[in-house]
């Protein structure tokens, strides 16, 4: 499956020099500009990846351990940036697939993440984080970005707060970016809440589908749960629809309130929507 | 609780159909979403919003089945066993009558309703006042207004099988004056028909339960030259034809069988031919049994004996004359009044404008145009005009029994007599016995009245001949159970009894005349035996079953009295039926069911 092409990708360059993830100086405040040079505190090795500037590597270390290390430095230090993408099977659903959306979305902030020379995780999850995808900390490393967005496979339930909490954490601070349905056994708050106090700053991409906000259902109905295959028996109408929008209404706001309770940004997303209409709403 | 038309319970087979329609129900069509987590939620705020939607899901079917139930009840019958409460006066009437004794319900009908009417007087409460009624040919108070349950018992328990029908009539008439003396009081009817009681309410406990029963309901005989022919009418009132064989007895001896199929709800006649000449008494018997056996026997009697032998003493009547001469069966014999030497030797004189200073001892009598004689006043004439009608025997059959009179003889009534018709307190007809000589007298002259030239004066003639013939007295016919039997014994006769099919005997004579012979209650042949001091005479007659007719009119008097316009209602222990209060529950819940379902959100 190619979730980038040619052409989005080119949009997506223009996006990323429009754009960038605002971090708030309180939550990753070391997060540096390039043009602030080399006069700062020495702070860190680390392994030589396709794209470092050469001038970095240090030569030293190269002698001693027969391997390309550059060096860090404290104001240069890259905010780690983790794309927690949802998988479960609820993902699935939707024309077009909200799944779809959100590979090509969690593709796009990495690149932008990845132009800004951070470092990029990608952790899908349902009930547990299912591994690992990264680091990604340059521009280059974008396209095997990508090829791990396309292997990864939807299966399973989604927990998102006990997924969190099995996740073994080796970064501090950093950025978060949540994609998911929200459709989640437990709700988001909880899980929310501890990525906050993992000293995170957190962006939430909440996705649905249009056939979710806006259900086009008619008369004796067998609903049929995508991920647990229980069953519910309705018979639509326009009551029940109504009924549905308003149920539909107070889950968005109830995730706003969270959202905004623990000041993290919140965005709506539809799947069918533009990726770069998706790009701006989250870093525009 | 209880059902008085249990077999509408098999309606309750219709509940496992509503359970399979409802699985059949239509099919939903599956459509995959993401998560149930917003459709649990609008169901639990729709839940919220009726907190009875819970149950809504299997609602309809739970209505379905709660509705069939409900039919199903009200066709059983439902019915709760009420205590009375109050102590309303109870009319309970027992049917006696012959068709009680069907074997349909075990033992019999009446044992049944017996039982079932003590089960009710068990559940009165005390000092409730009781009648009991025992219906028959004549239905008879029992017992009255009794609040003594020991009493009101045995009252019930005394009552005893007939074999007669029911008069209809005489039951509403006398259910009707005691619901008139008691307006408040319960009439309960244990029968296996139902009575109306004029406008009343009758609580009505029926046991018949099948009417597969086929009846000889006509035997009769006729002489041919090669012997006895007899006939016999079967009946089914059953609804289905039936194959029975029926036998024929001549003086408790074996005759004939024969093997006929009787249609539903009709009639087979039987033709017995070449039947001895020398039998007196003839037995039909249906041999095949059903649920009721006493009607599947009929009995007749053969009167073969010597003719009726009549002498007319005139000087001349040819009215009279010519009368008995066309008359079959008899010995007719004219003479005038100088040439007859003595009384003796006939059955019957008939004494015109002649009375001999004694009248004959071996035969009866009967005078026209008396003259003044030794036994009673004979004075001047009075004119008279049309005179009758009346009810004697011997006007019987006659389509119009009036007739005019020129004048009559003014008389006075002996005391032995009896007037038949009297003008003016002046007796025109009468009849009287001296002795054991029976005495008609008509105090006209036959040549000044209408009566020689209206058709009915052979038919007199005829009942004048049957009733005073000697013979006659023991040619006794058509006698139905329960009906009395008046005896004109031969005259002489000091001495005369009965045996009864059973073999008992029972004296009859002395007095002379004997009182009416009442003792008819069982169905069968009767001998009856006279003695003259001379010589013993032996004759017969039998008793049946009410006839065809009879039943007929039993039928008719039922549909007349409208015995299902609703006045009669059915009835069967001390209970309270709730048919109307059923259907009005079903009806409603049908209508919550529609609302339900077109109001439907989810199923």
């Amino acid at each position: 499956m190619k979730i980038i092409d040619n052409e989005t990708l080119k949009k997506i360059q223009k996006l990323a020099i429009k754009t960038g993830l605002k971090i708030d100086s309180h939550a990753a405040g070391n997060r540096k500009s390039l043009s602030k040079g080399s006069s700062v505190e020495f702070s860190d090795f680390r392994e030589y990846s396709a794209g470092d500037d050469f001038r970095r590597i240090d030569w030293n270390a190269y002698g001693r351990f027969d391997k390309l290390f550059v060096k860090l430095y404290m104001e240069e230090r890259e905010a780690p940036v983790r794309i927690f993408l949802d998988t479960s099977l609820s993902m699935n659903y939707g024309e077009p697939e909200k799944i779809t959306a959100a590979k090509r979305l969690a593709a796009a902030l990495a690149y932008i993440s990845l132009n800004a020379y951070d470092r990029v995780y990608i952790n899908p999850w349902n009930s547990m984080v299912q591994g690992t995808f990264g680091p990604y900390s340059t521009p280059y490393s974008f396209i095997k970005a990508v090829n791990a967005l396309e292997i990864i496979e939807n299966r399973g339930e989604s927990n998102f707060t006990e997924a969190l909490r099995k996740m073994e954490w080796k970064t501090g601070r950093g950025i978060s970016i949540v994609i998911t349905d929200g459709l989640v056994e437990g709700g988001l708050e909880e899980g929310l809440k501890y990525l906050r106090y993992m000293k995170q700053e957190v962006y939430l991409c909440h996705i649905l589908s249009p056939q979710e906000l806006a259900p086009e259902l008619d008369g004796a109905l067998e609903l049929v749960d995508i991920e647990t295959n229980d069953i519910i028996e309705v018979t639509a109408s326009g009551e029940l629809l109504d009924m549905y929008e308003k149920s539909l209404k107070r889950f968005l706001n109830n995730i706003k309130q969270q959202c905004k309770k623990f000041g993290i940004r919140y965005t709506l997303l539809q799947s069918d929507m533009a990726l770069e209409e998706m790009v701006l709403k989250v870093a525009g | 609780m209880t059902f008085a038309t249990p077999f509408g319970l098999i309606g309750l087979t219709a509940v496992p159909l509503i359970i399979i329609l409802y699985i059949m129900k239509q099919k939903r069509e599956k459509v995959v979403v993401s998560s149930h987590i917003l459709w649990q939620k609008v169901l639990r705020d729709m839940q919220a919003a009726t907190p009875w939607q819970k149950l809504r899901k299997n609602l309809l079917l739970f209505l379905q089945l709660l509705c069939a139930v409900l039919i199903v009840l009200a066709l059983s019958g439902f019915a709760l066993k009420s205590g009375v409460h109050t102590s309303q006066p109870v009319v309970i009437a027992i049917d006696s009558s012959l068709s009680m004794s069907s074997t349909d319900v075990k033992p019999t009908r009446l044992d049944a309703a017996k039982k079932d009417a003590q089960k009710y007087v068990g559940e009165l409460p005390p000092g409730t006042p009781v009648t009991v009624v025992n219906l028959n040919r004549e239905p008879d108070v029992l017992l009255y207004a009794s609040d003594s349950v020991n009493e009101i018992r045995a009252s019930i328990e005394s009552i005893e099988q007939t074999k007669t029908y029911t008069d209809v009539r005489r039951a509403e008439e006398l259910l009707l004056s005691l619901k008139n003396r008691q307006p408040d009081a319960l009439i309960v009817l244990f029968s296996d028909m139902p009575i109306r009681v004029g406008k009343e309410e009758v609580r009505f406990s029926n046991y018949k339960k099948q009417s597969d029963n086929v009846a000889v309901v006509r035997f009769t005989h006729a002489f041919r030259d090669d012997g006895i022919t007899a006939m016999s009418i079967l009946r089914n009132q059953g609804d289905n034809d039936s194959e029975v064989s029926v036998s024929l007895y001549g003086d408790d001896s074996f005759i004939d069988s024969q093997l006929v199929t009787v249609p539903k709800n009709g009639t087979r006649t039987v033709w017995w031919s070449n039947v001895p000449l020398s039998v007196k008494t003839l037995h039909c018997v249906i041999d095949t049994e059903d649920i009721l056996d006493a009607d599947n026997h009929a009995y007749d009697t053969v009167y073969a004996g010597k003719p009726v032998k009549v002498l007319l003493v005139t000087n001349g009547n040819y009215f009279l004359e010519k009368v008995f001469s066309v008359i079959e069966g008899i010995e007719f014999t004219r003479t005038l009044p100088d040439e007859l030497a003595e009384y003796k030797g006939y059955d019957l004189y008939v004494l015109d404008g002649v009375i001999p200073d004694k009248f004959p001892e071996d035969g009866n009598v009967v005078v026209f145009n008396p003259v003044p004689n030794d036994h009673f006043a004979v004075g001047g004439w009075m004119d008279t005009p049309v005179i009758g009608p009346s009810e004697h025997v011997i006007f019987k059959h006659l389509e119009n029994p009036g007739f005019s009179v020129g004048r009559t003889r003014i008389i006075e009534k002996p005391d032995w007599a009896e007037t038949i018709i009297e003008y003016n307190g002046n007796p025109v007809i009468f009849e009287g016995l001296i002795y054991s000589t029976r005495i008609l007298v008509f105090g006209f002259n036959i040549y000044e009245t209408d009566l020689p030239i209206r058709t009915e004066f052979p038919i007199m003639i005829s009942n004048i001949l049957s009733e005073y013939s000697p013979a006659s007295g023991t040619r006794i016919s058509g006698i139905v159970t329960g009906e009395p039997v008046r005896f004109m014994l031969q005259p002489g006769t000091v001495k005369a009894s009965v045996i009864t099919p059973d073999g008992r005997r029972i004296d009859i004579a002395p007095p002379v005349p004997p009182q009416p012979f009442i003792q008819t209650g069982e169905p069968g042949i009767y001998k009856v035996l006279q003695d003259n001091s001379v010589n013993a005479a032996e004759s017969y007659f039998v008793v049946n079953l009410p006839d065809e007719q009879q039943m007929e009119n039993v039928e008719n008097a039922v549909r007349e009295t409208g015995g299902t316009d609703g006045t009669v209602i059915p009835f069967r222990e001390n209970v309270k039926l709730f048919n109307l209060p059923l259907l009005f529950a079903a009806l409603l819940i049908l209508v919550i069911e529609w609302w339900c379902y077109a109001n439907r959100r989810y199923a």
